[in-house]
């Protein structure tokens, strides 16, 4: 049984601190996500844990953990849920040809340096168990995530949706999202198996083909009754809404019995969802603070719990440490940046998408906890990409400002309006 | 955009890296990373000459699996399985296997009876999955704690989900 004391204890203990430092952060302008992503490591190993280790004993037993991941995974499995029900395909198809080519090369090029660094890191952080294709393909999916959520949470702050900028950077992450999904999943599939897992390899295969034209051809269509239920009456009655909990549910389950992750099945699960906008709506308004307010700062401590950034201590760390920042920059925001320009863009324009897109935030911890979890990285290399994410997610608002300052995103939103453009993609409706 | 422009740039900017992709996997399958030697490990050997000794205080709460190895290439985090769950450094060069650091401040000090002053040297060998390690424990600072032969067999390799 578990001790119900210190889990509500640990809960309230990671709210306070969440709340605290996400208001902090907002004083700079950064987004919530970024200080409850922060106050996740404080509550570790990297502050709590050094600076009163008995405090952090008591507060955080190992024993204790086991619970707190569990509660974390049911707010990252409905987190990726939403992730998936923000996704809307037509906002890749309104943005043509530069969209296509920016999203793709802005997957593959940092997909490819990250792939080059895995040559110098893999005789220095892993060993025999992982083969180099899966460490340098998860390094490669790694460095080319870009955080959906954070990236629509900024550019609806700075009131850049309906900008043309905003709206290619959406329509680039969606792609940038199912894309890295994918490929993580493939190198899940390869790890394991080539770690002796205990689903074979036919099953996984086989089995995730037809849950996949299940999902698309099956489900699909009765989920369409939810969204034309919602059209209609601006609702889904209580049964309803407890269906579609079991249909996440079940998806999360089936990919992890079939030998993936969970958040694979809860992230198709969302985007197979109607995408009507009175629905899209309606399913954020119930879930969308439960998960954000409670759930997902849980996420983060255990994150933080995991992560030492007291193994960036000596020189050596330090310079594989700045090596990982320098390359996921290089790739994210020099790839998306040069296919924007070669796209058409002009380059402020260009700098601006390269900017948006190297923001990882949430969706790489996510990335990062199944690498340790599947063991492809280790504890070190993980508590440095936790701090690459960190960097990178941090560094998006200032150098927006930068090379995007408000006081053009403002004429050009008086421009749109002259024109009585009126671009409203769902992606709005993401508020993490 | 025309249609040829968008082309050139696709095969340029997306070609080109996906080549370079399939390159680098290619020239990375001659690489080798440090043998693996996470997880749980029980000890296999006799501590009674320690009997009496100051150092005996040292391996007193420790139960099996008497350590745990979280191992990132070559860097090792030994974890000792006493109350205290004591963390010591480690490092592998080859198949020699070290756990402590020279230069720690029970070595210094000389406190004995502290599981931190508890080192080792050894030798690895693999089976198949299977590890296990031959070496010599000293405790560090103590000259006259004797030196133990020990032989330790890896229990468990670390849990990776769904394995």
């Amino acid at each position: 049984m578990p001790n119900l004391g210190i889990l509500i204890l640990q809960i309230g203990v990671i709210i306070g601190a969440s709340r605290l430092v996400a208001v902090l952060f907002q004083k700079f302008r950064q987004p919530k996500v970024m200080g409850e992503m922060f106050a996740g490591i404080m509550l570790g190993p990297s502050l709590l844990g050094w600076a009163a280790p008995h405090l952090s004993a008591s507060l955080f037993p190992p024993s204790s953990l086991g619970y707190l991941n569990a509660l974390s995974q049911v707010g990252v499995v409905i987190y990726m849920f939403l992730v998936g029900v923000a996704l809307n395909p037509k906002s890749l198809r309104e943005h043509g040809h530069t969209a296509v080519l920016a999203s793709h090369v802005s997957i593959i090029v940092p997909f490819l340096l990250g792939a080059a660094l895995a040559l110098l890191l893999y005789p220095r952080f892993c060993d025999d168990s992982i083969g180099f294709t899966g460490f340098a393909l998860f390094m490669g999916a790694a460095m080319s995530i870009t955080a959906f959520p954070v990236l629509a949470r900024i550019l609806t702050d700075r009131g850049m949706v309906g900008t043309k900028l905003g709206s290619l950077a959406i329509a680039c992450a969606a792609v940038d999202d199912v894309t890295g999904w994918c490929i993580l999943a493939y190198i899940v599939v390869l790890v394991r198996v080539g770690g002796h897992a205990s689903t074979p390899l036919w099953i996984t295969v086989s089995g995730l083909v037809v849950f996949l034209l299940f999902m698309v051809y099956g489900a699909r269509r009765l989920l369409r009754r939810f969204g034309v239920a919602c059209r209609e009456t601006g609702q889904l009655s209580e049964n309803a809404l407890a269906l579609l909990i079991v249909v996440v549910l079940a998806s999360a389950v089936i990919t992890e019995h079939l030998g993936l992750h969970l958040v694979f099945g809860a992230f198709l699960a969302g985007v197979i969802m109607p995408k009507g906008k009175k629905f899209v709506r309606y399913i954020f308004d119930k879930f969308e603070t439960p998960t954000v307010v409670v759930l997902l700062p849980l996420y983060f401590a255990f994150t933080g719990l995991r992560t030492s950034v007291r193994v960036i201590s000596d020189s050596q760390m330090c310079f594989f440490c700045l090596i990982i920042i320098l390359v996921a920059v290089a790739g994210k925001l020099g790839g998306s940046m040069v296919a924007a320009r070669a796209a058409g863009s002009a380059w402020r324009e260009a700098a601006g998408l390269g900017i948006l897109m190297n923001a990882r935030g949430l969706m790489e911890l996510v990335i990062l906890n199944v690498g340790l979890d599947i063991g492809v990285i280790s504890p070190s290399l993980y508590s440095i990409m936790v701090v690459m994410a960190l960097v990178t997610t941090f560094m998006t608002t200032p150098l927006l400002e930068w090379v995007y300052p408000l006081r053009l995103v403002r004429e050009e939103i008086s421009e749109l309006a002259q024109d009585e453009l009126n671009y409203q993609p769902a992606a709005g409706h993401v508020t993490l | 955009m025309s249609r040829k422009r968008l082309i050139a740039a696709y095969v340029l900017l997306v070609g080109a890296p996906l080549l370079g992709l399939l390159g680098i996997l290619r020239s990375g399958q001659r690489l080798a990373a440090p043998a693996s030697v996470g997880g749980t490990w029980n000890l296999e050997g006799d501590l009674a000459p320690l009997a009496g000794s100051r150092c005996a205080a040292a391996f007193a709460n420790i139960s099996q699996p008497f350590f745990a190895i979280s191992q990132s290439g070559s860097r090792l985090t030994f974890t000792l399985n006493n109350p205290e769950q004591t963390t010591l450094p480690g490092t592998m060069r080859q198949n020699a296997v070290t756990m402590g650091s020279e230069s720690s401040r029970e070595e210094a000090s000389g406190d004995c009876a502290h599981p931190q002053a508890i080192r080792f040297q050894a030798a690895l060998s693999r089976q198949g999955p299977q590890r296990s390690l031959t070496g010599t424990l000293t405790v560090a600072g103590c000259p006259d704690c004797p030196a133990l032969p020990f032989r330790a067999v890896r229990q468990h390799p670390p849990v990776k989900d769904g394995q």
